[in-house]
C-alpha cells in the first residue's frame, strides 16, 4: 500500500526520486530556513554571553547568593538593603557628581572647542584637521595609561601640578589630589574632561558643519550679533546633536569604572567610588552575587530614567511643526 | 563514486554544519565532570601523563615550584606529572578563580590565592577548596602556622598553605640615629617616639610614616600586641582598648608631635608604590614596618636601592602595647586545591613536595623569601650576612621571630571589613585627627550591616 507521503497534496503520485517525508518538507521550506542558520551564530553567542547573564542576574537580584552556595529567594531584600546602604548612596552621589561634571564642564567646553575649530579663527583646512585629530587622541589613549599619567601629575610630593603650586605659592599650597577626600572627585572630573571632551567636540563640529551658512549670514545681515546668532540659530539647530551628546555623556558617566578604579581605587573614604566599581567589588571581591545583581539593575533603572528625562527635556518626543 | 557525488553540495554542507553546531552546543551545555573532591580512587595510574594546571597572579609564584620540582628530584621520580603554570594579572586571575569555583567549569588543579582575596571563598555554606588539615597532619608542627595556614583557614580547617613566613619587623636607618646620638634598636614604641622628636628637630625627618589609606600598620601592631583583627567568628576584634591605644599612638605622632607623616602612597596602590620608596631615598623617613617582602631587603632596586648601603638595620617590632610580642604576619599567597580539580592527588603531591620539604628553599634562592617551613630555617642559604644591613644576618632574626609568630583568624567579610575600617576609622583618625571613640562607634553598626547583606 502506498504511503501518503508518496502523493502530492493534489493527490498525484510523485515521480521516482522525488523527495518524500522529511526530505520533501525540507525541500519545500529550505529557502525559508537556511537564512536562519547563517544568522544563528550571532544569536547563539548573544543568547549565551548577553541575554542569559541579563536574565540570570535579574533572577539573582531577588536571591541571596554568597560564594558558591545555592541561591535562596529573599524577594526584594537586596533592593531594600541598597536603599539603606551608605556605600551605595555615596557611590551614587559620586557618580552623579561625575555626570554633572560632564554636563556642566565637559559639554560646554566641547561646544566651545568645536565652535572655535569651526570658526574663522582657524581658517586653514589642515589646521582644522590637526585640531580634530588632536581632540581624538585622548580617547585613543587607554584608560590605564591615562590614569597612570594623571597619577604622576597628581602625586602629592613630586607631582607636576604640586611642583608648580609649591613654586608659585610655597609648601602650604600642596593639594592631596588623590589622597584628600574633599578634592578627589575634582581630580577624577579633570581626568574625565581630558579624556572625553575631545570626542564630544567632534560631534559638535559635525553638527555645526551641517548648519546652513545662509541662515547665519541672513541673521547677521538683519543685524543680529554673534550672541543672537548663537542662541537664536546655532543652538536650536544643534538640538539633536546636543541631545545625543548629553545622553551619551550622562550614560557614560553613570557607567564610569576604569578611571576612578585605576587612579584612586574608589578612595579615600569611598569619595571617588563609582556605582560600577561598587558593583564590581560586591560581585568579585566580596563574592555577593545577589546583591551585586541588585546594584546592576538599580543602575539600569537610573540610566533609563535619566535618558527619558533627557529626551523629554530636549523635546525629543515632540513632533516638529 | 562519480565526480558529482564526491563534491559537497550546499545542502549537505548546511546539513553537516547544522549537525556539528548542534553537537558542539550539546557538548557545551553538558554538566561539568563530577567534582573529584580529593578522592584518591579517581587518581590515574602512574604511567598516565598528568598535567597539573596551576593559576597565579605572578610568574615567579609558579616558576619556583617548577624549578623546585626539577632541582630537588620530584620531576625525576614522577616523570608522568608535569606542571602547567597559567599567569594573569592579580585582579583578573582572582576573578577567574571565583568564576571557575562558582560555575565548576575550567577549574585548575592548583590556585594560588592571595590572603586578601581568600575571604571571598569562605562566603556561603560551601567552600571551593579541599580541606588540607588531615593531609598536612602532624607536619603542622613544622609550619609557622600564623603565616603558613591561618589566612587560608576557616572554622578549624586549612584550605591552603603559604610558603612565606611573613614575620614583620621594623627596619630603621641606623646611621641617621647614630649621627644624632640615639641608641638603637628600639625597645619600645615610646623609645621610637622620643627618638622621633630629636630626629625631627635635628634633621627635619619623619621617624616613620603611618599608612592612612590602609589598615596594615594598625593590623601589624595589633597582632604583635596580642590583639585580633578578626576573631574566630570572623568579627572585627580591634574595637577595644588595645586597638584604641595603638591608633591613638599613631594619631599622636602625626598630629600632636609632628614626628610621623601619612605614608606617601597613591590612591590605587596604598601600601608601597614607587613614590613610597622615593621618600626614603629623599631622606624623608627613617623607619618602616613590614614583612620580609616589604622591608627584608631594602637594597633591592624596587625598594630603596643603591645609595644607603650599610645604613639600615632590622629589629623586632618594638614593645609597649598589650603583650609586646616581637612580630606579626602580614600578607602571603597560598597554594590551594579546588574540590573540582581534575588531578587533586597529583596537585597535593606537588604541594607536599614543594612546601613540606627542603625544596621550599628554591623560592628563597630565587626571590630571597624566608620559608614558613621551620626545619629549613637554619639553612645557610637563609643565614648569609646582608651587606645593605652592614652584614646583619637577618635570617637569624627572622627565625627568632618566626618561632614567636602569633596566630590569627580569617574572616569571610575581610575585604568589606577592611574597607569599612579604613573609611570609618583609619583615614579619618590619621588624616583628620578624628575622635577615635566616635570613629569606632560609627564603625560598629556598619560592620553589622555588612554581615547582614
Amino acid at each position: 500500500m502506498a504511503s501518503s507521503s508518496e502523493f502530492s497534496p493534489t493527490g498525484r503520485r510523485y515521480a521516482p526520486g522525488t523527495p518524500t517525508g522529511f526530505r520533501l518538507w525540507w525541500h519545500r521550506h529550505r529557502l525559508t530556513i537556511i537564512p536562519y542558520f547563517y544568522i544563528a551564530p550571532f544569536f547563539i553567542l548573544f543568547a549565551i554571553f548577553l541575554a542569559w547573564p541579563v536574565v540570570r542576574s535579574f533572577y539573582l537580584s531577588f536571591h541571596k547568593q554568597q560564594g558558591i552556595s545555592t541561591p535562596s529567594f529573599i524577594g526584594l531584600d537586596n533592593y531594600f538593603n541598597l536603599v539603606a546602604d551608605p556605600r551605595f548612596k555615596q557611590s551614587l552621589l559620586n557618580t552623579t557628581v561625575y555626570a554633572l561634571g560632564s554636563l556642566f564642564v565637559q559639554i560646554p567646553l566641547a561646544f566651545i572647542l568645536a565652535a572655535v575649530v569651526n570658526s574663522k579663527l582657524v581658517p586653514w583646512a589642515n589646521a582644522k584637521s590637526f585640531y580634530r585629530l588632536s581632540y581624538f587622541v585622548p580617547l585613543l589613549t587607554s584608560a590605564v595609561i591615562a590614569s597612570l599619567m594623571f597619577s604622576i601629575l597628581y602625586d602629592y610630593n613630586s607631582g607636576l601640578i604640586n611642583s608648580y603650586l609649591v613654586g608659585l605659592f610655597g609648601e602650604e599650597a600642596k593639594v592631596g589630589w588623590v589622597r584628600n577626600a574633599s578634592v578627589v572627585k575634582v581630580s577624577i572630573i579633570l581626568l574625565l574632561v581630558w579624556r572625553f571632551t575631545g570626542i564630544n567636540s567632534l560631534y559638535f563640529v559635525a553638527g555645526l558643519q551641517n548648519i546652513p551658512k545662509e541662515l547665519e549670514e541672513a541673521a547677521s545681515i538683519d543685524g543680529a550679533n554673534w550672541w543672537q546668532v548663537l542662541t537664536g540659530i546655532t543652538i536650536p539647530l544643534m538640538r539633536p546633536v546636543i541631545l545625543f551628546v548629553t545622553v551619551t555623556a550622562i550614560n557614560g558617566s553613570y557607567q564610569i569604572f576604569a578611571e576612578p578604579y585605576l587612579l584612586t581605587g574608589g578612595g579615600p573614604r569611598d569619595q571617588s567610588l563609582s556605582i560600577v566599581q561598587y558593583l564590581y567589588n560586591t560581585g568579585f571581591s566580596y563574592f555577593n552575587l545577589g546583591y551585586a545583581s541588585a546594584i546592576g539593575y538599580t543602575l539600569v533603572t537610573i540610566i533609563v530614567i535619566l535618558a527619558i528625562l533627557n529626551l523629554r527635556f530636549f523635546g525629543a518626543f515632540r513632533e516638529d511643526q | 563514486m562519480t565526480k558529482a557525488n564526491a563534491s559537497l553540495s550546499r545542502r549537505d554542507f548546511v546539513r553537516w554544519s547544522g549537525m556539528a553546531a548542534g553537537a558542539a552546543t550539546l557538548a557545551a551545555c553538558a554538566p561539568p565532570a563530577a567534582p573529584a573532591g580529593g578522592d584518591a580512587s579517581a587518581a590515574p595510574s602512574e604511567d598516565m601523563e598528568v598535567v597539573v594546571e596551576a593559576w597565579a597572579h605572578w610568574e615567579q609564584g609558579l616558576g619556583w615550584i617548577q624549578n623546585a620540582m626539577d632541582n630537588y628530584g620530584f620531576s625525576e621520580e614522577n616523570p608522568h606529572i608535569t606542571w602547567n603554570p597559567v599567569v594573569a594579572p592579580f585582579g583578573e586571575i582572582h576573578d577567574k578563580m571565583l568564576a571557575a569555583c562558582a560555575s565548576g567549569v575550567g577549574v585548575p588543579d592548583v590556585m594560588r590565592v592571595e590572603q586578601g582575596r581568600m575571604a571571598a571563598f569562605f562566603k556561603g555554606e560551601e567552600i571551593c577548596f579541599i580541606d588540607l588539615t588531615d593531609r598536612i597532619g602532624e607536619r603542622m608542627d613544622d609550619l609557622v602556622l600564623g603565616s603558613a595556614v591561618d589566612y587560608w583557614s576557616w572554622k578549624g580547617s586549612v584550605y591552603g598553605i603559604g610558603n612565606e613566613v611573613n614575620a614583620c619587623s621594623l627596619a630603621y636607618r641606623k646611621s641617621v640615629f647614630d649621627e644624632i646620638g640615639i641608641e638603637t634598636p628600639f625597645e619600645t614604641w615610646n623609645d621610637l617616639m622620643e627618638a622621633g622628636v630629636v630626629l625631627k628637630e635635628a634633621k627635619d625627618m619623619a621617624v616613620i610614616s603611618w599608612h592612612d589609606l590602609h589598615d596594615g600598620d594598625f593590623q601589624i601592631m595589633l597582632f604583635a600586641a596580642g590583639g585580633e583583627m578578626f576573631d574566630e567568628n570572623g568579627d572585627f576584634g580591634g574595637i577595644n582598648d588595645l586597638g584604641k591605644e595603638i591608633l591613638e599612638f599613631q594619631r599622636m605622632t602625626i598630629h600632636d608631635l609632628g614626628i610621623a607623616i601619612g605614608a606617601p602612597v597613591t590612591g590605587d596602590s596604598t601600601w608601597s608604590p614607587p613614590i613610597y620608596w622615593e621618600s626614603f631615598r629623599q631622606d624623608q623617613i627613617a623607619c618602616t614596618l613590614g614583612a620580609p617582602w616589604h622591608n627584608g631587603k631594602l637594597g633591592r632596586e624596587d625598594k630603596i636601592g643603591p645609595g644607603q648601603e650599610n645604613e639600615w638595620r632590622l629589629q623586632r617590632i618594638p614593645g609597649g602595647f598589650g603583650d609586646s610580642g616581637p612580630t606579626a604576619t602580614h600578607g602571603g599567597t597560598s597554594v590551594s586545591i579546588p574540590k573540582q580539580a581534575q588531578h587533586p592527588e597529583e596537585a597535593w603531591q606537588i604541594i607536599e613536595f614543594t612546601h613540606l620539604t627542603d625544596a621550599v628553599l628554591q623560592d628563597s634562592i630565587e626571590r630571597g623569601i624566608w620559608p614558613s617551613y621551620i626545619p629549613v630555617l637554619d639553612d645557610p642559604v637563609l643565614n648569609e650576612p646582608y651587606d645593605y644591613y652592614e652584614g646583619q644576618v637577618i635570617g637569624e632574626l627572622y627565625k627568632d621571630l618566626a618561632l614567636q609568630m602569633p596566630r590569627i583568624f580569617q574572616s569571610p567579610w575581610a575585604p568589606e571589613f577592611h574597607t569599612a575600617i579604613n573609611n570609618f576609622v583609619i583615614t579619618p583618625v590619621l588624616q583628620d585627627s578624628a575622635d577615635i571613640d566616635a570613629a569606632f562607634s560609627e564603625l560598629e553598626p556598619e560592620l553589622e550591616r555588612i554581615k547582614s547583606l
